[in-house]
């Protein structure tokens, strides 16, 4: 593997990393679909 | 004579209000009560329900509850107002001892957070305010009931401050379950103070909520708003006056052009750090019915003291309800057998003096002290230009001949503008922008001679995958603007006038209408926004009919399947899949009405506002957070998806990289489940992977079929096939977050349930199509 690969590789890996702690923290928020919700309304605070 | 027999543009005198139980205390708490006049606007097209116009503002309800109205015929509405002309100084913020003594203050410690309750009734503003105050940007609509659920903000630049906006309410005595978390806040939860917001163009009913809020013996601040509407119309209310006779400080604001809302604020932080308790409580007129209801409340009063002090329930607020029959308060109270029996006779001889029944006397007593109010300081303005416009528009929105075809060209108009011209055209450019970024990347990879893994990972999954979905953004925002502008301008509230008829046959109340319209966006606020209907039995059933509204997040499948197979018939076939959402949805409820949903609607009262434009900032604000809402679903959700959807179609269980993907995991997994689908013309482990990864996210269905399909699909799947895979997806189980809302909303049995049953009914709906086309010979 050249070293592009390792790069390209990592970025995917760091990115997967972030988005799935990203999802796992938003696990419980509701979806931010812009209704009136408790959910929304914190978001939006 | 009763409400049912009169005739349109004629005024009549409400002589008795009859019915039962709830459904009796909410006509009583929208001011229908013995005295009141209204005229009769119009009947609906299909001839129900009515619409009429009483205290100032326009409501609706169905000729079988009008029945149960007793009216005597008028010529002549007779005025209750005259010009006001005041003498009465302002009390201005802040000056002591105008509502409580200096001797008896006590002043929260500086440290204390104040908790505001902003309360009001449907529709009058409450959320505009609340964004007012704390800089937020809830969604705001112009229909009862937008709010669901309440939301706590800070008061700009007041950190020490608490406000929580409540869904509207008509009065404490509930009558929808959204109403119930508004009254149990105000009961429960105690806040410091209380800002009642009243819409000042329809402020006697709005006055109504404010009686009973006044008993509550909370610290509260009366925010009039629309007061530029009353002053832009001619007519004027006299601040001071009615403060005074209110006895708590009254702010005119203009939540909508943010007037007025500095004052509230001051206004609001004095009466909560002082807790400046409103001065009258005693609505009752010694002198009215010779006293009866007067001395039966304070009697009642004097008896259950003791108790309501116990109960931790203001003792005004206790005995009025006491007395108009409240069972929750009565339970609270805890009043043993003789104190029961004592309060029975007092109410019993107060009915006897007063010739009106419980709940009719306590709302007479309420309206009558709102009439004296209203009399001293209201000047009414004139017919609104607000009021004109709406009924020149509503000639034609809700005439009898007019009122269905107008609806049918608005949403044709609708589908037409985002499908075929606005948001179709913009996904062309937005795709082409996609494709080019693509091909640059392709190129740069493949120049670089990076890993074949690496470059099919990137350009095959992500890029295919996530791009695909990206580019049916403009759609969606283009349908979303058009749903906010019907739902600002107070259109959806007529189709829920107008559809109340066709909807009862199938079970469902008019105020229905306004979720299943909702569920055409997104199905999670649909389901959320039942919360409005009064009945458990609409609600429940309302929820289980949402998923047959086709989301937006289904569009991507729709246009990827019809730009393959159906280019030319691209706006018929769209139209043709909600159509049929909709067609499936009604035999489903006929289902649901005779099996687990027996029984009536619940009746269709419900106030019509004036049409308004909508405010441009709230339809891009409400566009903003949809299309953010998309980007990051498909830079999240969809984006792992698509690269777990690759990876397993790349290897094998040996986690080698596979020439051809039918070696690959995913084909032996989803070819466990291809067998069901094989009667559909649907048995290839493709279409299962597809629909399986659509559970977690709709736009799912087109980025996987985009990897697994490398050369295209049309080469593969005949037009019956995609035609049949287009039905399934329409009907086939909502995704994992609407699923979890019905399970919020009605538990985790219907939550399942729904899942299974919409698949159930997608397998024999896509079954029977497939089989009468195969049957006519087409493929």
């Amino acid at each position: 593997m050249k070293v592009i690969d390792f790069v390209l590789l990592g970025i995917i890996f760091l990115t997967v990393a972030f988005v799935i702690s990203y999802l796992i923290k938003n696990k419980n928020k509701c979806s931010g679909c812009g209704c009136n919700c408790e959910g929304c309304s914190k978001k939006n605070n | 004579m009763t409400l049912k027999d009169l005739e349109k543009g004629k005024s009549a005198k409400i002589i008795k209000v009859g019915g039962k139980d709830e459904l009796r205390q909410h006509f009583l708490d929208m001011g229908v009560i013995p005295g009141s006049e209204l005229t009769l606007i119009k009947f609906a097209p299909m001839g129900d329900p009515m619409e009429l116009r009483i205290h100032d503002y326009e409501l609706t309800l169905r000729l079988a509850d009008a029945e149960q109205i007793e009216i005597e015929p008028i010529e002549i509405l007779s005025s209750k107002t005259k010009k006001v002309d005041s003498k009465i100084d302002h009390p201005g913020f802040g000056e002591t001892g105008k509502y409580h003594d200096p001797k008896h203050e006590s002043p929260l410690p500086d440290d204390t957070i104040l908790t505001y309750a902003l309360v009001g009734n449907q529709n009058c503003g409450k959320t505009t305010l609340f964004n007012c105050l704390t800089g937020s940007k809830q969604h705001v609509g112009n229909f009862p009931g937008v709010t669901v659920d309440r939301k706590d903000g800070q008061i700009k630049n007041n950190p020490k401050t608490l406000i929580t906006d409540l869904p509207g309410i008509y009065s404490m005595s509930p009558y929808t379950s959204e109403e119930i978390i508004s009254r149990n806040f105000v009961l429960q939860e105690k806040p410091k103070a209380i800002i009642n917001i009243i819409d000042a163009t329809n402020i006697e009913r709005n006055l109504y909520l404010t009686m009973q809020l006044l008993e509550m013996d909370i610290p509260m601040v009366v925010a009039l708003n629309m007061m530029d509407e009353v002053v832009g119309n001619g007519g004027s209310i006299d601040i001071n006056q009615m403060e005074s006779l209110l006895g708590v400080p009254v702010v005119p604001i203009s939540a909508v052009k943010n007037e007025g809302v500095e004052e509230l604020v001051q206004h609001a932080l004095h009466v909560a750090h002082f807790q400046e308790k409103p001065v009258n409580q005693d609505l009752c007129d010694e002198n009215d019915h010779n006293g009866a209801v007067h001395r039966c409340i304070h009697a009642v009063s004097y008896l259950i003291q003791d108790h309501a002090s116990r109960a931790g329930i203001p003792l005004r607020f206790a005995a009025s309800k006491l007395v108009e029959g409240d069972k929750i308060t009565a339970f609270q109270l805890d009043l043993d057998e003789n104190e029961l029996d004592a309060v029975e006779h007092l109410i019993l001889q107060m009915e006897k003096e007063s010739g009106l029944d419980r709940s009719a006397a306590m709302a007479d007593m309420r309206y009558k002290f709102i009439f004296k109010i209203c009399d001293r300081a209201v000047k009414k303005p004139g017919e609104s230009k607000e009021r004109k416009r709406s009924e020149k528009i509503d000639k034609i929105l809700t005439g009898k001949w007019t009122a269905i075809p107008s609806f049918v060209l608005i949403m044709a108009a609708i589908f037409f503008l985002t499908f075929n011209v606005i948001g179709a055209g913009l996904q062309r450019l937005l795709d082409f922008g996609i494709s080019s970024l693509t091909n640059v990347v392709d190129v740069a990879l493949s120049s670089s001679g990076v890993n074949k893994a690496i470059h099919s990972l990137l350009i095959d999954g992500i890029f295919t995958g996530v791009g695909s979905v990206l580019s049916f953004l403009p759609i969606i925002v283009v349908l979303f603007f058009f749903l906010s502008l019907l739902e600002d301008s107070g259109y959806i509230a007529r189709v829920a006038f107008f559809m109340d008829k066709l909807l009862r046959k199938i079970g469902l109340s008019g105020r229905s209408i306004v979720p299943l319209l909702i569920g055409f966006g997104c199905t999670v606020p649909a389901v959320m926004a039942t919360r409005t209907l009064p009945s458990d039995r609409d609600r429940r059933m309302t929820i289980m009919l949402t998923p047959f509204m086709s989301c937006t997040a289904k569009l991507p499948i729709y246009a990827f399947f019809v730009n393959a197979f159906f280019p030319k018939l691209g706006g018929l076939v769209m139209t043709g899949l909600y159509f049929l959402g909709i067609v499936v949805g009604i035999l489903v409820s006929f289902i649901y009405k005779n099996t687990f949903f027996r029984g009536e609607p619940v009746p269709f009262v419900m106030e019509l506002p004036n049409y308004r434009f909508p405010g441009a900032r709230n339809v891009f604000q409400l566009l903003w957070e949809k299309a953010k809402d998309f980007l990051t679903r498909a830079f999240t959700v969809i984006l792992i998806a698509t690269i777990v959807i690759w990876f397993l179609q790349s290897f094998n269980f040996h986690m080698n990289l596979v020439d051809d993907s039918r070696d690959s995991i995913l084909a032996l997994i989803a070819g466990f489940i291809a067998p069901i689908f094989i009667p559909l013309g649907l048995g290839s482990w493709q279409i299962c992977t597809a629909l399986i990864s659509g559970f977690i996210a709709k736009e799912s269905v087109v980025s996987t079929m985009e990897i697994l399909y490398v050369g295209g699909i049309a080469s593969v799947m005949s037009p019956l096939a995609a035609a049949t895979m287009l039905i399934f997806t329409l009907l086939y189980t909502p995704c994992v977050a609407a699923i979890s809302s019905v399970k919020r909303e009605m538990g985790g049995k219907w939550a399942c349930g729904l899942a299974v049953l919409q698949c159930v009914i997608a397998w024999l709906v896509a079954f029977a199509f497939h089989f009468i086309f195969m049957a006519c010979g087409l493929k």
